[in-house]
């Protein structure tokens, strides 16, 4: 450790450096404000609905659904909060329980609500079934009124056990809970922003859980700039920005089809390298900042394999190569060689990594044809400058292969950057 | 171009070949490895280390339309900086995109550092046509050398132009 370096004072100068933010967290992802802006139809539209749950009867259960950053999960936990408030203030028996399924296995899933429930129940070495079979036990045993949240649904994770779609599966058990139970069941709200989640939802499924959908509209520049402006001046120096910085990154938002949660990382990024003023210039230099982060991120989630496939072809695109199927998959073996890594095969490498990325958004591809009678092929593209991803790649890759990734020293590498093609 | 330019200068006619019968691609790249090694540039072994070089390239060992450079790493017997040209009566195919080959250039070097180097060098030169087409025109080792020094000498003036 360099023994010169003050980490204590660093720590210090860092929390006290004098920012236009006076309240941070407004501008955190988790924070749960008040009040939801242009929301009002669909809070009370929801809160309806368990009004009439709390009256008694069972009017069905809810699916949630709209793009990213359109306040879903916002709206759900503050209704969830007054729901529970309201019951707990009228000693009625119902309570409210959210679930955030990303990244959980169905198991995990269900445990998770077994412990909301104050449940007592191993995190492992149980199965499903065992762990359905305590929540419906119980459920039989209590006699409060239940409302279960599943949030993401579509992000619960498949293991190498699981026969069904994880998220079909737990739609299908919870809402054939009532089978089981011999009075009614919970009532069931899913979330997801999968603009075609009732179409993932199987017939079997569905004919059982028939939710009332609930679409949360994406919202306009103005909405944007609104809810931009109301954050900011609970976060922020009022003298620190004008209503035109917030209005341009209402703008940036649409026109680069991001959402809210990006809009507040831009303005926390701004407003942190802003000494007085927020300007569009500084806004400008945030908006950098957070999406070179975001692609950081993206590409750090990458498998070495994946990340090696990104490098060829970014290797490619840069050495003015056409990155089609065949010369990927040469140089991607090539740069295995090197590593000592096992190839994938090029059906893994087609069928299951190169469309990964293009669900991330990494590359795209098209076909085309090879010629008269030589078939099609498929050509790759990096939507973001090549250049940047190889750097990003080489600086991943070194680390995690403990320097040994070091393409400038590979001769094979460097002959194929001099191509010159016809 | 400092070590190609120093091995062009000092260039042996042995290490050049025209109007030369091949039958396939591996056989044009073994005349060339056999030319280095007669000439006491590398082993036995670099010469089967050219061919699975060149079979790990694929279409990349053709660097340019009509030139195949076909090389192994320095650990693999380079024993002396070298460079064989290989014309070729009759353009062969090594399944690149830049088939027909008539130009086959090998070449060694025993240091890491070396080998990169005379790589980039030799590839930088290749870049442009004139090049390409003299060598595949060339009647004779003289035609062969001349078609690289001048080439030399044009890369240096655009390279040290002062605009």
């Amino acid at each position: 450790m360099n023994m010169s370096l003050n980490l204590k004072e660093i720590l210090r100068e860092e929390m006290q450096k004098k920012t236009v933010l006076i309240n941070p967290s407004v501008l955190n992802e988790s924070y749960l404000p008040e009040y939801l802006l242009f929301r009002d139809e669909e809070i009370t539209q929801i809160t309806k609905h368990l009004g009439r749950f709390l009256s008694g009867l069972h009017p069905g259960h809810l699916l949630i659904h709209g793009p990213p950053g359109t306040g879903k999960t916002h709206v759900i936990k503050l209704v969830a909060k007054n729901y529970n408030e309201f019951t707990r203030e009228n000693g009625i028996n119902s309570k409210m329980i959210y679930i955030n399924c990303k990244d959980k296995t169905y198991y995990q899933t269900v445990v998770a609500l077994l412990h909301e429930l104050d449940v007592n129940f191993p995190n492992r070495g149980f199965g499903v079934a065992e762990a359905v079979d305590t929540l419906t036990k119980h459920l039989k045993m209590e006699n409060e009124r239940y409302i279960f949240v599943f949030d993401e649904i579509d992000k619960l994770k498949k293991t190498y056990k699981d026969k069904e779609d994880p998220m079909n599966a737990l739609i299908y058990r919870m809402s054939r809970l009532d089978e089981l139970l011999d009075k009614d069941a919970p009532l069931l709200i899913m979330i997801s922003n999968m603009s075609n989640i009732v179409e993932k939802i199987e017939h079997a499924t569905m004919a059982k859980f028939t939710p009332k959908p609930i679409y949360f509209r994406e919202y306009n520049t103005d909405e944007l700039y609104q809810i931009l402006l109301d954050r900011a001046d609970h976060a922020l120096d009022p003298s620190s920005f004008s209503k035109e910085s917030i209005r341009y990154l209402a703008e940036l938002i649409q026109k680069n089809e991001r959402d809210l949660r990006w809009g507040f990382r831009v303005l926390v990024e701004a407003a942190l390298m802003a000494k007085e003023k927020i300007t569009k210039e500084l806004i400008e230099e945030a908006v950098k900042i957070v999406d070179n982060d975001i692609l950081i991120q993206v590409v750090k989630s990458l498998s070495n394999h994946q990340l090696v496939v990104l490098w060829s072809i970014s290797f490619l695109e840069a050495s003015s190569i056409l990155p089609v199927t065949g010369e990927l998959y040469q140089v991607y073996k090539l740069i295995c060689g090197e590593l000592g890594w096992r190839p994938r095969s090029m059906r893994h490498v087609m069928h299951y990594i190169t469309p990964k990325m293009e669900n991330i958004g990494l590359i795209t591809s098209r076909e085309k044809g090879m010629g008269r009678g030589r078939g099609k092929t498929l050509v790759f593209h990096i939507e973001e400058n090549p250049h940047k991803i190889l750097k990003i790649v080489e600086e991943i890759l070194s680390e995690r292969t403990h320097g040994k990734f070091k393409p400038n020293e590979i001769p094979e590498l460097l002959q194929i950057s001099f191509q010159r093609r016809r | 171009m400092n070590i190609l330019k120093k091995l062009i200068a000092n260039m042996d006619i042995n290490a050049i070949a025209v109007n030369v019968e091949a039958k396939n691609w591996v056989e044009a790249v073994k005349i060339a490895g056999e030319i280095l090694y007669n000439l006491g540039r590398v082993s036995q072994e670099y010469i089967e280390g050219m061919i699975k070089t060149t079979k790990r390239l694929g279409p990349y060992a053709v660097i340019a339309p009509g030139v195949a450079l076909p090389h192994a790493r320095p650990e693999n017997g380079a024993l002396e900086l070298g460079m064989s040209i290989v014309v070729l009566r009759t353009p062969i195919d090594f399944d690149s995109p830049n088939d027909p080959v008539k130009v086959v250039i090998a070449f060694s070097a025993p240091t890491k550092s070396e080998h990169l180097e005379l790589l980039k060098e030799i590839g930088k030169l290749l870049s442009t046509t004139v090049l390409q087409k003299k060598l595949k025109h060339a009647k004779t080792p003289n035609d062969v050398i001349s078609a690289f020094k001048e080439a030399i000498v044009n890369y240096e003036v655009i390279n040290n132009a002062d605009y």
